[in-house]
């Protein structure tokens, strides 16, 4: 294992930190484990922009370095950190006037084939844009390139691992995100099993840089949502999420979206007569609820109101302890916190959100604290300015987990009070949730 | 605010951390043995500043994230998903799809 230095633990941290402000929850599933080293290609879908890079870097055990656009070294702030982190700028023909108005990628390729040499991972979204739409764009062909290029150039064993996030809102402050790798590619197995001659494939090879940038796309569909729309993807999520739910061990608990997903993703890939009785049914199920204000866990088990005041009676509990802290998390935070929730407002497509918003974070989050530290260590000195470097994080979690406590009692109450209101058309209910259930188990035409 | 304000907000949470930070240093295997010691001595004399410093350098654990592998729980859902992704892949006709999912 690739001992991380001390920029890389750092690095690991302030990425940690921004995700967990930006998110509720991150959570990762490995098809296998990731190597512990050797010359890595991590390629990823990328419907998050900045948010993308910040997620895996979060989660990925070795830190890659990140081949991204040139654009980005241009945007403020996110230039500076790209630097920073030693990512490698692409140069593509309609970003002509990019940065120094380089418009060759031999630098770049000669960058990625010296980090793959020394056993480095490297990160690149091989859509080549971010998307909006949740699906997979046909891939670019440089992620293959650039592997098949490294491998002429020497370096033996290189491992490619597709990676899937999915954003339960990627627009949405506070939502959950899964990370989800896929199989990884041996390019040595890889190469052998296709090439006639394997030791004669390099980048510059047309059939071999076709087939290996298929594979890719192959694998990375498997690992990421991959639907024709919005609509087809939220349907079949509330579908693949109604049925699971019936088989869940402990039906009580959330079904884990990265069960939800992968079946969500296998029901994208039905005859479109199946899909779309599966979409009607999802659709009209959702309309009942919607209709009720209220999920379909929540409807799932019955809340007695003993069970609402018991919940109510430990949230308050917890919520007393956390209170003086979660305040000064409240009076510290809120104006950096509000600058970030006022960027969700902006009319803009869901991917520039979730670049945005991170960088507003780091910026507005960044001076709050500074001048509190600063002010803190003006007034009373070295130790004071320490304690509040330690604090302010302290007191953002306590505000942010008092937060969590209220939305789930909230929850909690509407449920309950769902419940009563479903009971008149319990019936009806019933029969569109079993009409949903039915048609993701069966498989006979419509 | 008064002291006792201060001392629960500000000194309960660094009395913790402090604490918290003693015992990992103590318990740390990448550390050498001088390197324990000095951060020990360092949390010791300078309770607030060496926390400080500890918080800025103390590794990051990727084992902290929590991982999806449902090993020996949800059978029946993992079950499930599995057959339709084989079916959706090909390897799975209809009839063994239902029987896979106990049609």
């Amino acid at each position: 294992m690739t001992t991380p230095s001390r920029k890389d633990r750092f690095i690991a941290r302030l990425v940690a930190f921004l995700d967990g402000v930006l998110y509720r929850d991150v959570v990762v599933h490995w098809a296998q484990p990731p190597p512990p080293d050797g010359p890595q290609l991590t390629v990823a879908n990328h419907f998050g922009g900045l948010s993308d890079a910040l997620v895996l870097l979060h989660v990925v055990p070795r830190r890659p370095g990140i081949v991204a656009r040139d654009v980005i070294w241009r945007i403020p702030v996110v230039g500076w950190f790209m630097t920073w982190i030693g990512g490698i700028p692409v140069h593509k023909p309609e970003d002509r006037e990019g940065r120094r108005g380089a418009t060759s990628n031999d630098q770049m390729f000669a960058s990625c084939y010296q980090a793959l040499h020394d056993g480095g991972n490297l990160l690149i979204f091989p859509e080549g844009v971010t998307r909006n739409e949740p699906s997979i764009a046909p891939l670019k062909t440089g992620a293959a390139r650039i592997v098949l290029g490294a491998r002429t150039a020497g370096t033996e064993g290189i491992v490619v691992v597709p990676i899937g996030i999915h954003y339960e809102d990627k627009a949405a402050l506070r939502s959950r995100v899964v990370v989800k790798a896929g199989m990884p590619i041996d390019l040595d197995a890889e190469v052998e099993a296709q090439a006639h001659d394997p030791a004669a494939v390099d980048a510059e090879d047309r059939d071999a840089v076709t087939q290996l940038t298929a594979l890719i796309e192959e694998r990375l569909r498997r690992a990421a949502p991959d639907y024709a729309d919005w609509d087809e993807a939220t349907a079949l999520t509330l579908a693949a999420d109604v049925a699971l739910r019936e088989r869940l061990d402990e039906p009580r608990q959330p079904v884990p979206i990265e069960l939800r997903d992968r079946l969500a993703n296998a029901l994208a890939q039905r005859p479109a007569d199946q899909k779309q009785r599966i979409q009607q049914a999802a659709d009209t199920y959702q309309a009942d609820l919607d209709g009720l204000g209220v999920s379909d866990a929540g409807l799932h088990h019955r809340l007695s109101t003993g069970r609402v005041l018991l919940s109510l009676v430990v949230q308050l509990l917890v919520g007393l302890i956390l209170l003086p802290f979660a305040l000064m998390g409240a009076v510290v935070n809120l104006i950096p916190f509000l600058v970030v929730k006022t960027v969700g407002l902006l009319r803009v497509a869901p991917s520039v959100h979730s670049t945005i918003k991170p960088i507003v974070a780091i910026v507005a989050f960044g001076i709050a604290w500074g001048v509190v530290i600063w002010t803190a260590g003006a007034r009373y000195g070295l130790t004071a300015a320490a304690a509040a470097l330690v604090l302010m994080p302290v007191y953002l979690a306590a505000a942010l987990a008092l937060a969590d406590r209220a939305r789930l009692w909230w929850r909690t109450v509407r449920r309950w009070r769902a419940e009563r209101k479903a009971a008149g058309i319990e019936d009806r209910l019933r029969a569109h949730r079993d009409a949903v259930v039915d048609a993701v188990i069966s498989v006979e035409a419509a | 605010m008064s002291e006792t304000a201060l001392l629960l907000v500000a000194g309960v949470p660094l009395l913790l951390g402090w604490i918290l930070a003693l015992v990992e240093v103590a318990v740390r295997i990448d550390l050498s043995r001088r390197r324990r010691l000095l951060w020990v001595l360092g949390l010791l004399l300078l309770p607030v500043i060496g926390l400080a410093l500890y918080v800025l350098v103390r590794p990051y654990s990727h084992d902290r994230l929590r991982r999806l592998a449902h090993d020996g729980g949800d059978m029946a859902a993992v079950a499930f998903v599995d057959a339709a992704e084989r079916h959706a892949r090909g390897e799975l006709d209809d009839d063994a799809y239902r029987v896979a999912i106990g049609r």
